[in-house]
Formats: structure tokens, sequence, C-alpha cells
């Protein structure tokens, strides 16, 4: 196994989830395994009435100041996310050559929130009072806007959309302008804020979501035999990707580098995964080749792990098959439920910090699992990782693997 | 302080998270940070907030907080009543 010219380092972190306002906070919420997931006083009434929010203390619109009354919530948490990625990989807006500066921001769901505001103020107060706004607040590329703008972000700035994958498809994405020469600098990663009765609602018709609505904390349980569905959470989490020779020259250190990427199509059917998984398999099949790597090399995996019956049920499966020398397997979504377009970006940074420090975090509410996997469950495991993939699946039948190696120049 | 200009000053500070100390009668709208996608959110909460529809002609990045005022004053003396 050997680092390939091609790696790309992760050079900065940044996150905002519902276990904390920064990359540091949230790793340590995920380390100890204990789940966010709470009553949710703005989807009252609603037949799912919890879910896992981002703490009033890390208010994304009072860290941002002034210009933070345009950004819809989605693209405030990219904002502060990006700032707090770019700061963390000692690089300055000020000095940089912005040109050759790329953001990639996926969302899943982007500011339907607004959406929903302005529908009901059309039907109740009239054509007049619908804000100038709303399609900035609502299109998904706003967060990508809005952090290119804040940052002088100058070259290519785009969203990705693969429902639940487009944080990780936004990776991917950045990767490939990295290698294609199109930036130096990659600023990526994904955010999704549309914890909204009206959303909520719809993914609980799906059959979605847990309805443990007694034990909001117990709700979302990756891999445990008596999952009944994910919670629904925000929150944003961005990388800052260089080329890894790039990195070495200005004497930063890489969290990990992003070595190999799949991405696939079920080809399926519009939510539901392939029941044989063909489409995950072939997405970790890919990216293992992609890096050069072979199944046996892997010894973890960040899973998708959403606490759905079908999710958990398909990508163990896949896992237990591709990987059946059991590498270490763990899912944040037990602590930070499912931040649907931000969930590949943000599980994608604590693959690099578990490369980073040697630590695997615990599946939250799970003391045993029913599947042939190593699910890491009670505490966190200490673990030399070399290698780890990070998987992605969407609705739509999206699959995005990222592959992570420890860093060459961590 | 009129209730117009105390309507005018509780949004730019709140809506628009203006600094109460930038906010004077002389202070132009691109002085106080409100370009023309705020003064377009700006003009909508006040015709909320006071009943009375700033036109786009009637406020630019020119027009002072007194203007604008002024501006409101006169609108509402004459306004039908909501």
């Amino acid at each position: 196994m050997t680092a390939t010219s091609r790696a790309i380092a992760v050079t900065g972190l940044g996150m905002t989830t519902p276990a904390g306002g920064d990359g540091a906070t949230t790793w340590e919420g995920v380390r100890r395994g204990l789940a966010t997931a709470d009553r949710d006083t703005q989807l009252k009434g609603m037949p799912v009435d919890f879910s896992c929010r981002v703490p009033e203390s890390a208010d994304p619109a009072a860290r941002i100041g002034r210009k933070s009354w345009r950004m819809p919530r989605f693209a405030q948490l990219a904002v502060v996310a990006a700032r707090e990625a770019v700061a963390d990989a000692g690089l300055d807006p000020a000095t940089w050559d912005g040109t050759r500066v790329a953001v990639v921001i996926g969302s899943g769901l982007a500011g339907v929130a607004h959406l929903e505001e302005q529908t009901l103020r059309l039907h109740q107060s009239g054509p007049e009072r619908v804000s100038a706004l709303l399609v900035p607040q609502l299109i998904s590329n706003t967060a990508a806007g809005e952090v290119s703008l804040d940052l002088g972000a100058r070259g290519p700035s785009m969203a990705t959309e693969t429902a639940c994958a487009s944080g990780a498809t936004a990776l991917a994405v950045a990767r490939d302008l990295l290698l294609a020469g199109t930036c130096d600098i990659a600023i990526a990663g994904g955010t999704d804020a549309a914890v909204t009765p009206v959303i909520t609602t719809g993914f609980h018709q799906l059959g979605a979501l847990s309805g443990r609505i007694d034990d909001p904390a117990g709700a979302s349980r990756p891999f445990a035999a008596d999952r009944d569905g994910f919670v629904i959470a925000e929150g944003s989490g961005v990388l800052v990707l260089e080329r890894a020779e790039d990195a070495e020259a200005r004497g930063r250190r890489s969290y990990a580098d992003l070595v190999g990427v799949g991405q696939t199509s079920d080809a399926h059917h519009p939510t539901a995964p392939a029941p044989d998984g063909r489409g995950a398999e072939a997405a970790l099949r890919t990216a293992l080749a992609d890096a050069g790597l072979t199944p046996s090399d892997v010894d973890h995996v960040n899973a998708h792990g959403t606490s759905t019956p079908k999710n958990d049920e398909v990508e163990a499966a896949v896992i237990a098959r591709v990987l059946p020398h059991g590498p270490s397997v763990t899912s944040a979504k037990g602590v930070l439920g499912h931040t649907l377009g931000a969930a590949g970006a943000i599980e994608a940074a604590l693959t690099a910090l578990t490369l980073r420090h040697g630590v695997v975090p615990p599946i939250a509410n799970l003391a045993s699992t029913a599947f042939p996997l190593d699910c890491v469950v009670g505490a966190e495991r200490r673990q030399a990782v070399r290698v780890a993939a990070s998987h992605s699946f969407g609705f739509g039948g999206h699959n995005v693997v990222l592959v992570f190696t420890a860093g060459r120049t961590s | 302080m009129s209730s117009t200009d105390a309507v005018l000053f509780d949004l730019l500070t709140t809506k628009f998270n203006v600094p109460e100390r930038e906010i004077t009668p002389e202070s132009t709208m691109d002085e106080l940070d409100i370009d023309s996608l705020a003064l377009a959110e700006l003009a909508l909460a006040l015709q909320e907030e006071v009943g009375a529809r700033i036109e786009d002609h009637e406020a630019n990045k020119d027009t002072t907080v007194a203007q604008l005022t002024a501006t409101l004053a006169a609108k509402r003396a004459t306004a039908p009543v909501q």
C-alpha cells in the first residue's frame, strides 16, 4: 500500500452540528456516544416531534454577524463551518489568490424552510407580501455562493445535490477539480437545515423516521435489531482539500488523505436501496480500486448507518460481503441524527479525525448488533486506522464512497 | 423619536443587524450597508409595520434615515386604516 500522487490532503475541518458549534466539540460529542435527539417545540403537534438541532449557544447567525440576516440557515451553518475549516487549515483569505480557491457545498433540501414561510404569506397576505429574498434563500447554491462571498473565494463555486449523499458528492467533485488543476484549494462540504414541520412530516409519511416518540434520545440506533428509522437533524461540515504535495510544500499537516472515490447509482427505486446492495458495493469497490487498494486493506468503515431498517440491512450485507475480514464499523447518526445533505461531509471529517487520532467513536444506542459486523459499541475504541472508507447513500439511488488513508504529512 | 422613527430604528437594528451607534438622521442606506436586496426587504417590513408602501423610486442607496422617515410619516398620514 502506498500513497499515490493523486492523494488529496484534508488540511482543515469545520463542523456545526447538534453536538456543538465547532469541529472539536462535535468530535468530543461523537466520541462520548451520547445521543443529541430531543423534543422539538417547532415540531409540536406533528406525528414525529423530535429532532437533533444545533444548540442555541452555537447560533450561526450570531456568529456571522451583520450579513446573517439575508442568509438562509443552511447557508449560515455552511459559512460558520467554512470559516472554521479555512482558519484550521492555516489559510488567510486576505492573502490567498482567491481565483484559485473553489467552493463546493452540497445540500439536500436547501432553503425549503423559506419556501414554506413565503407560501403561507402568499396565501394569507397576498403577492405583495412575498419576500424578494425568497429565491436566493431557496436555491441550493446559496450556501456555496455565501461561502464564496464571505471568504473571497473566486474560483469555481457550486452546489451538489444527491440527497443524503450531497456532502460526500461535494468532496468527490472538489477532488476532481483539484486533480484537474482547476483550483489549488477546495472548500467543500455539505449543509442542511430542513427540520421543519412539513419536511419532517414528509419523511414520516415515507416511513423513514423513527417513531419512538416516547424516547427521542434512544430513537437513532444504527445497526440495532430494533431500529425503526432515522432522526432528522441539521448541521454542516466543511473540509479544506489541497493536493497532498501542495499541502506538504507549505508545511501543513494533513488530517488524512482522500485517496479514492467511488460513485454509482442503484437505478432501482426513487427512495429504497437496491435490496442486493449492488450499487453500494460497486461504489465501495470502485473507490478502493481508484485508491489502488484492495478490500483487505480497509480497517475501518464510517458507515452511512441511518438506523432505517432497509439501509442498515443492505449496508451491513455489503460491508460483510466486501470486507469479510471485519474492519471496525461506526455510524455517527446515533449521536447526531441524520443531517441529510451535510452527513457525508460531517462523516468524512469524523473519519479524518479517526485517522488522525486513532480513535473510533462508538455507535450510540447500540448494545450489540445482529449483523456480522465489528460495530464499535459502548465506548470509543483505540485503533491505529490506516485505511478507512466513509459511506454515503441518498434518495435517488446515489452511492458515494470516499476512501481515506492516514495523511502522508500527518 | 416619533413612532415611525422608532419602527425604522428597530428594524434596522434587529432585522438587519445595523449597530445602533451607526444610525443617525443623516446616515444613508449605503452607509448602513442596506443594499438593493436589503432595501426591498426593508420596504416589505415597513409595509407590514407601518402600513405604508415605499415605492422603488422613493428609496435608494443615497436616501437618508431622515428622508425615509419623512416619506413614511407622510404616507402614514394619508394612508387608509388597515
